[in-house]
């Protein structure tokens, strides 16, 4: 079995291999860990965040919110990623200072919805008031899909504009900030979008043109609608897959009779 | 010396033109231009280079006497200088070789390289787009596998791969795009699978799922390097991560084969389509997402690195050169990582799809 200091020599080697050993250790890792935040080598400080990641618990999450502004946007977006699995009440205040203090816009982007991952933890307001002065568009969106999640009216009739209005690769962003809504309030909201049969994700593999190779915006519609609804349509319903018309048509008819 | 030229009402003249400084394999210090079509808001070709490197771009004197003294200028020094000729004098000659040093980066940060006549505030002669990135960096961890058949009845048979070189070639091809790749230790993999050397495909997913479970390494890609793959006529599998949840793989991958088709590969066919792989791994796709037998078969789109093919069997024509030479009497595919984004080709754009995918991971 490794132990702490197996971990930080491993980090400090660039040994990607050790995050195994930080998953088996656990919380107990990230006083450790912390100090590696701020090494002068952004890979290992990249390294160490992905450690603090997998070992998890309180000191972890401080340690991630002190990387969200590192000057290596790899590394705060390593952090900010790595704070959705850790996010605590605890973490509310910093995590608000660390977006006041205007990290990269990707960053930016992903704070707020860090913070609303609190839903029915914290108040609104704080978000809502940045939404109020924000100009950064990427911090726009975050603070908007964030507050949609803690149920903010405004925010998400914004939201479901954004959503049906997106196209491309700006669509199958707003379909994962659909996913991450986590709740039936947007399912209803999929329904135009189950006759858009435009490509929105390759699956496919080279040299297996026996797989399905592309999902399109209808797919991810239909299995996210059934998801959030918790909808039981006549067929089964998977992710490798295209449905056909009839199959959209029944969900959309489910859909429509949702409150 | 004059140069003719026949106008009826209009014509626009192209004196100057920009292109790759060799041909043959990719070289990282003389990357792709990509001159697909001359539209705004560029209005010029465009290369890539990360901040604090080098790169050299071939000038050619298309319709300008070759001794018109040409002045090159950079529109801002501190993104990128010219290096070569020291004086921005360019050598007189049919082409000449300017060497560029991308000064400081952002993703990117640009400056236009203005080709001037007689000096540097005489005419406009010609415009490179010069994107300067800073580095974004994604992380191999390469497995080399030898496969033992079940019973023992047949000798193992171990990897071949050259992981070092097929990486200098995977390097060369993205370094235009600011994306650096490190190389973790190479894992050596022992496994028992039922034929020696081969991971079988059929009925999906075979073997290929318990391959991917090996040993892992998150926030990488692993890349398993075998022998063979299936019946032989596969080089290699990309599971990128949507893949590998759409299909239930476990882990996300990419497969290579040291052969396939009764044939060994060269370091460069494995190192193209590594990088391709890749290039899947961070969202890109083919273009306009085609897939056979209604591919693209342009040389625009032939010249890419998403192309479906690795080769493509010479037909004698304007179509098989794309500046990468040929195996085996098949022309092989481009290394260019797309900088323009034409509306047309729906997939295009790729150094920006491919950058924000390393940043917004995990791959």
């Amino acid at each position: 079995m490794a132990t702490a200091q197996d971990v930080v020599l491993g980090v400090l080697a660039k040994d990607y291999g050790i995050q195994s050993a930080a998953a088996a250790l656990g919380p107990s890792l990230a006083p450790h860990l912390a100090p590696l935040v701020s090494h002068a080598d952004a890979e290992v400080r990249e390294l160490a965040v992905y450690c603090l990641d997998r070992a998890g618990g309180p000191g972890a999450g401080e340690a991630l919110v002190g990387a969200l502004g590192d000057a290596d946007v790899q590394v705060a977006a390593a952090a900010v990623k790595a704070l959705h699995h850790h996010v605590t009440p605890a973490l509310y205040g910093p995590l608000l200072t660390a977006y006041d203090r205007r990290p990269a816009p990707f960053v930016l982007r992903e704070i707020p919805l860090v913070i609303a991952r609190l839903r029915g933890q914290i108040p609104g307001s704080d978000l809502a008031a940045r939404a109020k002065v924000e100009t950064v568009p990427e911090a726009q969106e975050g603070l908007l899909v964030a507050r949609a999640r803690l149920g903010d009216a405004e925010a998400r009739e914004a939201f479901v504009a954004r959503l049906q209005g997106a196209r491309g690769a700006d669509l199958r962003r707003w379909l994962d900030h659909t996913e991450y809504q986590d709740d039936p309030w947007p399912a209803k909201h999929l329904a135009p979008l189950l006759d858009d049969e435009t490509a929105a994700l390759r699956v496919g593999v080279d040299a297996r043109p026996d797989l399905i190779d592309t999902l399109r915006v209808c797919d991810l519609a239909l299995v996210l609608a059934v998801k959030l609804a918790g909808l039981r349509p006549s067929f089964p319903v998977v992710r490798a897959k295209n449905y056909a018309a009839a199959e959209r048509a029944e969900v959309k008819a489910m859909l429509a009779r949702l409150p | 010396m004059a140069v003719p030229v026949s106008i009826y009402k209009e014509r626009r003249l192209v004196l100057l033109r920009w292109k790759r400084a060799t041909t043959g394999n990719p070289n990282a210090t003389k990357p792709e231009v990509d001159d697909r079509g001359f539209r705004s808001p560029e209005l010029a070709p465009i290369v890539g280079v990360l901040a604090g490197k080098q790169i050299t771009v071939r000038l050619e004197r298309v319709a300008i006497d070759a001794s018109a003294k040409l002045v090159l200028k950079s529109s801002d020094v501190t993104a990128m200088k010219v290096v070569s000729p020291a004086d921005g004098v360019v050598p007189n000659g049919a082409t000449a070789d300017i060497q560029l040093e991308g000064v400081t980066g952002g993703d990117p940060k640009e400056a236009v390289l203005e080709v001037h006549h007689d000096s540097d505030t005489g005419p406009l002669l010609s415009r490179l787009v010069v994107r300067v990135f800073t580095e974004r960096r994604v992380r191999i961890t390469p497995h080399l596998v030898t496969i033992a058949q079940t019973g023992g009845a047949v000798a193992a048979v171990a990897t071949t791969a050259n992981v070092n070189a097929i990486m200098d070639h995977v390097r060369a091809i993205w370094a235009p795009a600011g994306v650096a790749f490190t190389v973790g230790a190479s894992v050596n993999e022992n496994l028992t699978f039922a034929t020696a050397g081969v991971v079988s495909d059929n009925p999906f997913p075979g073997e290929i799922n318990t391959l991917l479970a090996t040993n892992h390494v998150a926030n990488t890609i692993n890349v398993y390097f075998v022998g063979g793959i299936g019946t032989g006529n596969t080089l290699g599998y990309g599971f990128s991560r949507p893949s590998s949840v759409t299909f239930g793989t476990g882990n996300p991958g990419i497969i290579l084969a040291d052969q396939a088709g009764g044939q060994a590969h060269d370091t460069p066919w494995a190192g193209n389509d590594l990088a391709h792989e890749i290039g899947h791994f961070l969202q890109l796709w083919h273009p306009n997402n085609l897939q056979p037998p209604n591919e693209r078969e342009d040389t625009w789109c032939r010249r890419m690195l998403m192309h479906n093919f690795n080769t493509e069997v010479i037909q004698g024509n304007w179509k098989d050169d794309v500046g990468y030479g040929a195996l085996g009497g098949s022309a092989r595919r481009g290394a260019l990582v797309t900088h323009k984004d034409i509306p047309h080709i729906t997939t295009d754009g790729e150094v920006r799809t491919a950058r924000a995918a390393v940043l917004s991971g995990p791959y």
